[in-house]
């Protein structure tokens, strides 16, 4: 028998829905993690691993690179797990850690390789061969070679929005900049979109 | 409704396809054909990319023993205020008040609400350095760059300009003194900052350094009878600056 409460608030669906239940998963799980509950430490990794992934592959567009970065960002996460503050959201939390794991191995890149080239070296073409165990569709590779051509600050800021469905204020927070700023990038990702995908189909009907 | 209104509201944050549902948005879209494109672009996802959850696991698992949560702020800030006024206290009680006596009522107020008012922007800034993904209210840069310019400043405009003999052998006692202050408080702060997860260590050292700096110049100014703007802006503000270069140098090295 259903209660009155839940025949008044019906359960959201689609995106927004979508949002709602993994907050409500990662807030659950994280206390349990600090804990040391395996079983937590299991599901959590079921839960945020397609989060982190989706993140580092839309930025680097390689799914080798995704692999290496998705477990170093998992070391890392292991290591700062005591300093999430019980109750706050998690997503501004792991979504920091991701963002700085792809920085310092873009640094460390940089080091040792002695290149001089900006963060965008670190993205390839979208790779075309997936290893097995990675999902990368012909859709994928598509829309991640449009954020391709947006510069790095503001591909990070369309790839939280987008692809990890973040608020402005979320995306502010993992990235350390006020809100203002947040919107005037994603404005200029928009604008620099729209010419990314005027100049595809330009390519393609001159093919 | 126009296409840089689109821009607008998908930088604002409405989802692309909440914003294609609507009656308005449906009639741009159906006259203009780049809007349309973006639109199409951005409600196709990128879809699931798998990576081998098992490594993951593995490293989740790893030496996996309960940790005790980040403490509240007001614990935090607690901590830290203790550490400031500890240390700056142990140098008061070893190296005497000789200075005391020596300030003017209004000279100690202004000396004493500038501490406390770049303390009260370094502390929420150091704060928020602990936690990644925390909301920054204060720049760590703004408030250690005030405290390290608005300090000599703050020397030069109180205290009179009276150069004397014996100055580099005060200073250099003054600098000794201040260092090891500064030490012991940014020391003891960062077995606190070890509890959170700084992301930025050559930043949070900084921090940690300009902490410890500053309960070393309020230490001073009580312990050191030379009220002279040269003496203060020069050795005091070297016992300020050389903790957060530390500090600094420090948490780029380890981090
Ligand atoms: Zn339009
Ligand atoms: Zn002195």
């Amino acid at each position: 028998m259903a209660s009155p409460e839940q025949d008044a608030v019906p359960p959201r669906t689609g995106a927004a829905g979508a949002r709602e239940a993994l907050d409500a998963e990662l807030l659950r799980l994280m206390p349990r993690y600090q804990d040391a509950d395996r079983a937590a430490a299991d599901a959590l990794v079921l839960t945020a691993g397609p989060v982190l992934a989706r993140y580092f592959y839309s930025l680097t567009g390689d799914t080798r690179l995704v692999e290496d970065l998705v477990q170093e960002c998992w070391l890392r996460i292991h290591r700062a797990r005591q300093s999430y503050r019980r109750g706050e959201p998690v997503l501004p939390w792991l979504m920091a850690i991701a963002r700085h794991t792809r920085v310092d191995q873009y640094r460390r890149w940089k080091r040792s390789s002695g290149r001089e080239t900006g963060i965008d070296g670190l993205v390839r073409q979208p790779s075309s061969d997936p290893r097995p165990g990675i999902e990368n569709s012909l859709q994928a590779r598509e829309v991640v070679a449009v954020l391709h051509r947006l510069p790095d600050s503001q591909r990070e800021v369309l790839t939280m929005m987008k692809t990890n469905d973040m608020s402005v204020e979320e995306v502010a927070l993992a990235t350390g900049v006020s809100q203002a700023a947040v919107k005037q990038k994603a404005f200029r990702a928009y604008q620099a979109i729209r010419k990314a995908l005027g100049v595809s189909r330009r390519e393609e009907n001159e093919r | 409704m126009t296409c840089e209104d689109l821009d607008r509201r998908l930088s604002e944050g409405a989802r692309a396809a909440d914003l294609a549902a609507e009656p308005a948005v449906a009639t741009h879209l159906a006259r203009c054909p780049e809007c349309a494109r973006l639109m199409a672009w951005l409600l196709r996802g990128i879809g699931d990319v798998r990576v081998d959850s098992a490594r993951a696991s593995e490293i989740a698992r790893t030496g996996l023993k309960p940790v005790r949560s980040l403490p509240p702020a007001r614990t935090l800030i607690m901590s830290l205020a203790a550490i400031v006024a500890g240390v700056a206290g142990l140098h008061v009680v070893t190296m005497g008040a000789d200075g005391w006596p020596l300030l003017s009522g209004s000279q100690a107020i202004v000396f004493a609400a500038f501490l406390a008012v770049t303390l009260a922007l370094l502390a929420p800034a150091w704060l928020s350095s602990l936690r990644p993904g925390a909301r920054q209210r204060v720049h760590p840069v703004a408030a250690v760059l005030l405290l390290a310019a608005g300090f000599p400043a703050l020397a030069a405009l109180l205290f009179p300009v009276r150069l004397a003999e014996g100055l580099a052998a005060e200073g250099v006692r003054c600098v000794a003194g201040g260092a090891m202050a500064a030490a012991m408080a940014s020391g003891l702060l960062f077995l606190v900052t070890r509890r959170g997860y700084p992301l930025d260590w050559g930043r949070t050292g900084a921090l940690l350094g300009a902490i410890g700096g500053l309960a070393a110049v309020a230490a001073l100014q009580v312990s050191c009878p030379r009220h002279e703007a040269v003496h203060l802006a020069l050795w005091h503000g070297l016992a300020l600056i050389l903790p957060v270069l530390a500090g600094f140098l420090a948490g780029r090295r380890a981090g």
